[in-house]
């Protein structure tokens, strides 16, 4: 029986088997930059993909500043 | 709240779809998110209130980085009734009312928590469970 909460039982999930190669980190960094952010749609998609990008990151160890995060937004709605 | 209160009725995901085979980065982010976006939307006064009951997912220093959150006081079991010399009876009907909330507010939060982890062990195979200690 487990008897630790969910915060527990998350970490050690995410240490145990949410380990992230560089590959892998390559193609999640590609696939961000290649992101068509859709102006019809809402912003919330864009964000959710930016912030799910840079929690990506950090679990690979290779965490992005708040201004890097900022700056992918602003890029990518730049782009369109 | 009535008694048919339901911690499910908050909830904008109801049901958690299970992540097959090892639990990886995007299978934990996904639950990961359907656990926040669930746990925020249950109301609760606790912690300031404005990001519902959170709390219950993140670790402590997640926690203090939510912008303009104040810490949680986790509601503790009041334990028995019991009245600490004489007093009123009016005294002892405020005591007794604010034990009985002390009282449901504790459950309320433990019934929560056994539900989200319920629901998180649920979303894996249960093998992948095995190494905690």
């Amino acid at each position: 029986m487990i008897t630790h909460d969910v915060p527990f039982i998350m970490s050690h999930l995410k240490t145990e088997f949410g380990k992230i190669t560089m590959d892998e980190l390559e193609v999640e960094v590609q696939a961000i930059k290649n992101y068509a952010f859709d102006p019809a749609g809402s912003i919330d998609i864009l964000l959710n993909s930016v912030f799910s990008h840079a929690e990506f990151c950090e679990i690979a160890g290779a965490k992005i500043s708040d201004e890097q995060i900022i700056n992918l937004a602003y890029l990518l709605i730049n782009k369109f | 709240m009535s008694s048919s209160y339901k911690f499910d009725d908050f909830f904008s995901n109801k049901t958690l779809n299970k992540v097959h085979g090892l639990p990886d980065t995007q299978g934990l982010q996904k639950v990961s998110k359907k656990f926040k976006r669930n746990t925020r939307a249950v109301i609760t006064p606790l912690g300031g209130g404005q990001y519902g009951r959170l709390f219950l997912v993140l670790s402590d220093t997640e926690c203090n980085l939510l912008h303009g959150a104040v810490s949680v006081v986790v509601p503790m079991d009041p334990g028995p009734f019991t009245l600490a010399g004489r007093m009123s009876a009016a005294v002892i009907s405020m005591v007794e009312k604010a034990h009985v909330t002390n009282i449901v507010n504790y459950y309320k939060f433990q019934v929560l928590k056994c539900i989200l982890k319920n629901r998180l062990i649920e979303a894996f195979n249960p093998v992948y469970f095995n190494s905690i200690p």
